[in-house]
């Protein structure tokens, strides 16, 4: 049984459909990749899945339980947890209050101090920044903060969406290896990017949506060496 | 020399008491950006509870306040489930709930005004409690002012304190600065707005019990105190809570000493001119955004 069962997923958003009977699943434990162009969907399908917008039919299973009719806040306590798009950290909170919000499900609360540490030892750059006020930090410590804080609820899947956007190279590296050392961990991880080489080479399983609708799917190493499907598709 | 010292000391009793009328209003409209018009018949209501317990039960104003803090929390738990619930989940759009959320406002403290007026009527009124006169280091003043001047700094502080040092008040500081985001950090934002509901009517209710010891009130004694509201909050920053908590004591401290300066019935003078001056000048508050 997939971690994540989303079937037939139909959502409106401004009175315009924005997905079409989108189906996927996430393997426990993998790294799954959504990417398409610009305005395919792919938030849209994120926003769904972490509760934010309500679809119009379709469904979500999560862990073997449906997730649909719950609200944003009740999924964070099953354990799903979305860094949403341009990282939306607390900007007048201080570094560490950030995390403890991160951390504010009452699942998670008891060991919240040890989850600290867990991330403090992540990213040895925020325990620096510690009592800085978020908003002064640059983009890509923002970026690590807004994962950091993510992990703060324990999520058993971790929804990306964009990560890597606005970062300068060298930090999308690093990026992309914390995001595979946090798989590794047991964090399976569901993402949206732009990179698509990069994502490509660490996606077990990767969906390719076009206006809507899930065109293709694949292991990431089978449309990486699929010329067709990366021309088609990706752009690439 | 003990003229300046009566001055100050009057300015920052009227600030303990308009900083925590700001403190309710700027908490509700940092979390949920609606702007509670009825906030001084709060106030009005909170004093003619303290009133009508002090004459007809001899209950000490103490005592009362703890009740019409209760109570006033209550009423606005009840108020948010009765009607801001519904505008809520109802509302397409932020612009559509606060225009509405208006309508709201200005209705409860039209009903509200009546309501006093129907069962209290429309005199004047005070009742005398505490006015002994105190010799602080000199300078005389009565003993109810300086504990309604205590306890509106104790409130202030603890209120500051939950703000900022408790899980509760952050997420409350989360929300101010991103609704949408909060939901994806499970926080279940109805239950933030609600906790603001009910520390900003209880605020109100308890700044109407501390003025009903040393001032007059009627049941129109709300807008002027809307008005200073609206001023502190404006001064301290929107949604900057402990912006305006030191605003409220500045207003206090200016229109007290400008007062003095000029004369009393320049008071509400005074607090315009300081509004446009921050509105012109420092339209984000003398604090800027800093919560």
């Amino acid at each position: 049984m997939a971690l994540l069962e989303v079937k037939s997923l139909n959502v409106c958003y401004n009175g315009i459909q924005a997905l079409w009977d989108v189906s996927f699943s996430v393997e426990a434990g993998t790294i799954t990749a959504l990417v398409g162009s610009n305005s395919s969907g792919k938030s849209t399908t994120m926003n769904t899945v972490a509760g934010l917008l309500k679809p119009a039919s379709g469904s979500i299973l999560f862990q073997g339980e449906a997730v649909t009719t719950l609200n944003a806040y009740q999924r964070v306590e099953k354990g799903i947890c979305l860094v949403p798009e341009g990282r939306r950290i607390f900007p007048h909170l201080t570094v560490k209050e950030n995390l403890e919000i991160g951390s504010y499900v009452r699942r998670c609360r008891k060991h919240m101090r040890y989850s600290l540490e867990w991330v403090y030892e992540l990213f040895p750059r925020l325990k620096e920044r510690n009592n800085q006020a978020a908003g002064t930090l640059s983009g890509g410590e923002q970026q690590m903060l807004a994962i950091g804080r993510g992990l703060m609820s324990e999520p058993t899947l971790l929804m990306l969406d964009e990560p890597s956007i606005g970062l300068a190279p060298v930090i999308v590296n690093l990026l992309f290896d914390l995001i595979v050392g946090i798989n590794s961990k047991g964090v399976t991880i569901l993402m949206v990017e732009q990179n698509l080489q990069k994502t490509l080479e660490i996606a077990q399983k990767v969906y390719v949506l076009e206006t809507g609708k899930i065109v293709v799917e694949g292991r990431g190493e089978e449309l990486l060496c699929c010329d067709d499907i990366k021309k088609a598709y990706l752009g690439m | 020399m003990d003229a300046i010292a009566q001055v100050v000391l009057a300015g920052l009793i009227m600030g303990g008491v308009y900083a925590l009328i700001a403190l309710g209003l700027n908490l509700i409209y940092g979390t949920m950006r609606l702007l509670n018009v009825a906030h001084g018949e709060l106030i009005m209501f909170g004093a003619f509870a303290a009133y009508w317990m002090y004459t007809i039960n001899q209950l000490s104003p103490l005592f009362s306040l703890l009740l019409v803090a209760v109570g006033s929390a209550l009423f606005g738990i009840f108020i948010f489930f009765c009607l801001f619930n519904p505008l809520l989940k109802r509302s397409q759009s932020q612009d559509m709930m606060a225009a509405n959320s208006l309508l709201i406002f200005f209705a409860l403290s039209i009903i509200m005004q009546n309501i006093a007026v129907f069962f209290w009527g429309a005199n004047l009124r005070s009742y005398t409690y505490m006015s002994k006169v105190i010799h602080l280091a000199g300078v005389p003043v009565t003993a109810n002012r300086l504990l309604s001047f205590a306890i509106g700094v104790v409130l202030c502080l603890g209120c500051y304190l939950l703000i900022q040092k408790t899980l509760v008040g952050k997420a409350i500081r989360a929300v101010i600065q991103d609704r949408e985001c909060c939901k994806l950090m499970g926080i279940n934002v109805n239950k933030i707005y609600i906790i603001s509901f009910a520390i900003s009517f209880a605020m109100a209710g308890v700044a109407g019990v501390l003025l009903s010891m040393y001032y007059v009130f009627s049941p129109f004694m709300g807008l002027p105190y809307t008005v200073i509201a609206f001023i502190v909050v404006i001064l301290g920053g929107m949604g900057n809570v402990g912006g305006s908590l030191l605003a409220g004591f500045i207003l206090g401290l200016v229109s007290s000493v400008g007062t003095a300066l000029t004369s009393p019935g320049l008071e509400s003078v005074i607090s315009y001119l300081i509004f446009i001056l921050v509105v012109l000048f420092k339209p984000k508050g003398i604090f800027g955004k800093g919560f």
